[in-house]
């Protein structure tokens, strides 16, 4: 958000005694809300993917021998073509053809049987990624309600030293009784990092970060928007 | 004497001559509390003649969440799946529809009356004040989305979306008495064109349209009557209660809970407290929609429809028999079945006929599942298959309905009169208290002493109304200190076990001597994920449940300490008034009540959070028990050795996904313990103002009526002995 804008949104622009310290109070809730959205942009920025091209293994090619079956069988031929023209040459060309055919035979013999695919464990990523994401809402969502706690705190203590009538002070302490918070699904995060795992596509991570990036920051932005309005109309009322 | 239908009417007519209101006509006290049990039973009564009336119909309601697909249901049940009830787009369009047997076709329509749609104009003009403000405060969203982020209550928008779809020509039909009209048709698309006006999706006169009952001259409909409910929680008030009239005297439901978020905490709610406590024995829970969870599985059941089915089949039994039995519902354990309304109609239709939604649900299964769906025969036999629409209406409508009737009516009539008799019980003792605890009162106070106790109770209220202020603003730290210590006390571990199934696993050996495929079997530990999930579920539940009662004991401090505030408030005048003629008790019986009520609406909903962790798991581990594997040149001993290391690469998997399910959790219950905190002290600030009227009310009626009774003193006391004899007579009777 721009400057001007941000000093817009403070209650700069009110001017009656009463409620000049609270223009203090939204400017550090305005501080506040950046400070989380740095806060968020930093830690999303720290989160390190690996590369489409090394998540993506080629298959390798699959490969059956068909040489013994051949060899072998030429070497019956050949035998038997010996044994016909009398060619003892030719006959032991062919028993040994038989032979190495059987030989390449039994040495093949256990292949072929099954493997698991070698491929990045994506499930480690997502479940990596699910943790960074809740780590961030976790202290984000928590500094947040340390810090307004502290501010109605120190309002209820600004409020205590005005003068005000019984009404006044009833309407006001009705508005601090609670807070605006930092809420967010963090339970949806894995099970949609895990359908992005089942994909293999390194890019959908990013989309997603992405995506949890820009919703956090309106989730951070609503909860100050709700807290401002709080105060505007603690202002209200202290002007009545 | 025990109330059966045979003799109800005359031990009624017995209890209604000997309660006599014209007796008490000069004691208005004793009038009030002889007409609060007359008036039960005359309730009781005129459901018994309801049920009387209607002994030889049994009603059938279809119930469900909204889009849960119940019309297409009814559609396929009855109308050969031709749309003729439409498919509402809202809550607020949907109507209620009763379809009954009539030897002549013709349809009924009720329109809203004027009283009714004032009040949604009233809701309107909330929500278009609410959206006003807040349109201002944040520029940038739609509308939409500033009814998603401020939550705004559906009710409101419900009824701004209601009066913004109303012509001028509609409202022209809106009567101080509600108009009802009605006409014959000749056939089911006779019927479906002249409705479309009424309940359609756009239909001019759909918003203003409260009930519309169809006579079908069809023999399947004689001896019951199918309700079609507008859904459960419905915004629409006075729909809602007629809703609620119609599920009183149901005798069973087809419950229609839609397959891709199958019996979530909504659906266990509208059974357990909707269906389960209006005595309704028979239900058949039907996983609507069937087809669309075979579309969303179809990406890893790749033309495996028997595998698919199989799979979504077993996650929904597991996740009804989890929260069945975690639910507190009341009654005979409910029929699961499944079905695809929309599978009936594409059997039904030729392949021109079919509608664009009909045209997308074949082109995705046929995407998913190419085999099952190659020639038009093929798509039409499958999906006669899913729907099930001939299997339920056998099995169901026929078999467990119509051929059950009259036992199913007689078990509802005698549920209802055993149920009266302990409701009768119950009403008496609680009026007998009433006159016992005015009797004593009476006999106690003086007229003279009124006066004063009126300005001293005055003085009473008004220093509680300043002390509840204060109480309540300093709540918020007892509240957070609850929240603190509930979160403190909140332990979900998961003990790391991963159940497994021993499965075999057939290779291929394609480099024989003769280059011939020859296939050898291993075994290995498949990942057991419908019992893993039931595990976990189990073991959150519980830790959910005690975190829930953790709350509520630790939430009763905050309203503990207001009426021990209160308490002593009241204790201080009665010490400080030496008349003697302060009666603090007159306070405190009112204020018991209101406090409790306060405090019971400050829960903790564990339900949604139960229901959203088992979705949320099913969903991250789809598909994570299954093992890739290619064919590869290796050794047999080396491919076993390969199967069993991805198995347990699955089972390892599996075992990260739920430990960050599990983390996921802890941040999810902070989450919720904060917004309960936040809704009790939003019920403790919005209800204080109301609390102390409601007090300062019941007091000054009490006090009026305390000062009528002492002004005949004998009078009264002998009237209330007299009342108080005469329903002890009657209670002596039941």
């Amino acid at each position: 958000m721009c400057e001007e804008c941000s000093r817009n949104d403070t209650l700069i622009g009110v001017k009656n005694m009463n409620t000049e310290f609270l223009n203090n109070y939204s400017k550090e809730l305005l501080s506040k809300r950046d400070e989380l959205l740095h806060l968020l942009s930093n830690q999303i920025a720290r989160i390190e993917l690996p590369s489409q091209d090394s998540s993506n293994l080629p298959t390798p090619v699959e490969r059956t021998n068909h040489l013994p079956p051949y060899v072998s069988a030429a070497g019956a031929v050949l035998f038997v073509v010996g044994l016909c023209s009398k060619s003892t040459f030719v006959s032991v060309l062919g028993v040994l053809a038989v032979g190495t055919g059987a030989l390449l035979w039994y040495k093949d013999k256990n292949i072929n049987a099954s493997k698991t695919v070698q491929k990045p464990n994506y499930t480690v990523l997502s479940s990596q990624i699910n943790d960074v994401i809740r780590n961030i809402h976790s202290m984000i969502s928590s500094d947040w309600d340390s810090f307004l706690s502290k501010q109605v705190s120190g309002i209820k203590s600004n409020i205590s030293s005005l003068n005000l009538s019984e009404d006044q002070n009833n309407r006001v302490n009705d508005l601090l009784m609670t807070h605006s918070l930092i809420s967010y699904p963090i339970m949806d995060v894995l099970p949609r990092l895990m359908a992005i795992a089942r994909t293999g596509n390194v890019n959908e991570y990013s989309n997603h970060i992405y995506s949890f990036k820009e919703q956090y920051s309106k989730e951070i932005s609503t909860a100050y928007l709700q807290q401002e309005i709080c105060y505007k109309n603690i202002a209200n009322i202290l002007n009545n | 004497m025990k109330i059966s239908l045979e003799n109800y009417k005359s031990i009624f007519e017995d209890f209604s001559s000997a309660l006599d209101l014209s007796q008490y006509e000069e004691e208005k006290t004793i009038k009030t509390i002889v007409q609060c049990l007359k008036s039960k039973l005359e309730e009781i009564y005129s459901g018994g003649n309801q049920l009387e009336a209607q002994n030889d119909v049994l009603k059938i309601g279809v119930v469900g969440q909204v889009k849960a697909g119940k019309s297409s249901f009814l559609n396929s049940l009855f109308f050969d799946g031709e749309s003729v009830l439409p498919r509402a787009s809202t809550p607020m369009t949907a109507g209620l529809t009763v379809l009954r047997y009539g030897e002549e076709n013709k349809f009924q329509i009720e329109f809203y009356n004027t009283n009714e749609w004032k009040l949604f104009a009233d809701k309107d003009a909330e929500y278009n004040s609410l959206m006003n403000d807040l349109r201002q405060s944040d520029t940038s969203a739609t509308d939409t989305e500033l009814i998603q982020q401020y939550k705004i209550p559906d009710d409101i928008v419900s009824a701004h979306e209601l009066i913004s779809k109303c012509s001028r020509r509609a409202l022209d039909k809106i009567k101080p008495e509600a108009l009802i009209e009605s006409n014959t048709f000749s056939g089911v698309k006779d019927l479906q064109s002249t409705l479309d006006s009424y309940v359609g999706a756009d239909g001019t006169y759909t918003p203003i349209t409260k009930c519309l009952t169809i006579t079908l001259n069809d023999k399947r409909l004689k001896g019951i009557e199918v309700v079609d409910t507008p859904g459960v929680n419905d915004p629409v008030l006075s729909r809602e209660l007629r809703t609620r009239e119609f599920l009183r005297g149901c005798h069973g439901v087809f419950f229609l809970s839609y397959s891709g978020r199958f019996f979530d905490s909504t659906d266990v709610g509208f059974l357990t407290n909707r269906i389960g406590s209006q005595g309704i024995g028979s239900v058949v829970l039907i996983a609507s929609k069937f087809d669309s969870v075979l579309q969303d599985v179809g990406m890893h059941f790749r033309d495996d429809l028997g595998n698919a089915i199989e799979d979504c089949q077993k996650k929904m039994k597991g996740q009804y028999f989890n929260n069945i039995s975690s639910s507190n519902f009341q009654g005979n354990d409910p029929i699961l079945d499944f079905s695809s309304g929309i599978g009936y109609s594409i059997f039904k239709k030729d392949s021109q006929s079919w509608d664009e939604m009909e045209a997308h649900v074949v082109s995705q299964m046929k995407s998913f599942y190419p085999s099952f769906f190659s020639s038009e025969e093929e798509v039409k036999s499958t999906f006669y298959d899913l729907s099930q629409i001939d299997s339920i209406r056998e099995s169901y409508l026929e078999g467990v309905f119509k051929k059950n009737k009259v036992n199913i009516i007689k078990e509802k009539v005698n549920k209802y009169f055993d149920n009266a008799s302990s409701n009768i019980r119950d009403a008496i003792s609680r009026e007998l208290k009433k006159l016992a605890e005015m009797i004593d009162l009476i006999e106690n106070s003086d007229i003279k002493d009124i006066e004063k106790q009126k300005v001293l109770s005055a003085k009473v209220i008004k220093e509680l109304s300043s002390d509840i202020n204060s109480i309540s603003h300093r709540s918020s730290d007892i509240a957070e200190r609850c929240m603190k210590e509930c979160l403190n006390g909140f332990t979900f571990r998961w003990n790391g076990k991963v159940p497994t199934n021993q499965e075999m696993k057939s290779l291929v050996r394609t480099s024989t001597f003769l280059g011939k495929d020859r296939t050898f079997t291993c075994s290995y530990d498949k990942v057991d994920l419908c019992r893993l999930e039931e595990d976990i579920n189990r073991q959150l539940c519980s830790a959910l449940d005690s975190l829930s009662n953790e709350w509520t004991t630790k939430n009763k401090e905050i309203y503990d300490s207001i009426f021990k505030c209160i308490m002593n408030v009241i204790a201080k005048n009665e010490a400080e008034d030496t008349t003697d003629s302060f009666n603090g008790n007159i306070l405190r019986n009112e204020l018991d009540e209101i406090i409790e009520r306060m405090r019971n609406n400050s829960t903790l909903d564990t339900a949604g959070l139960k229901n959203r962790f088992h979705s949320s798991l099913v969903s991250a581990l789809t598909g994570v028990d299954r093992i890739d594997y290619r064919q590869e040149q290796c050794e047999e001993s080396v491919a076993i050795s390969n199967v069993n290391q991805a198995a347990q690469q699955c089972a390892d998997n599996v075992r990260i996904i739920v430990n960050g399910q599990v983390s996921n959790i802890q941040e999810e219950v902070t989450q919720l313990l904060k917004n309960a905190k936040d809704q009790s002290m939003s019920i403790l600030r919005d209800r204080k103002d109301l609390f102390i009227n409601e007090i300062s009310e019941k007091v000054n009626i009490t006090l009026d009526e305390l000062e009528q009774a002492l002004s005949n003193k004998n009078r009264t006391l002998l009237c209330a002995k007299n009342a108080q004899e005469t329903i002890h007579l009657l209670e002596s009777k039941i």
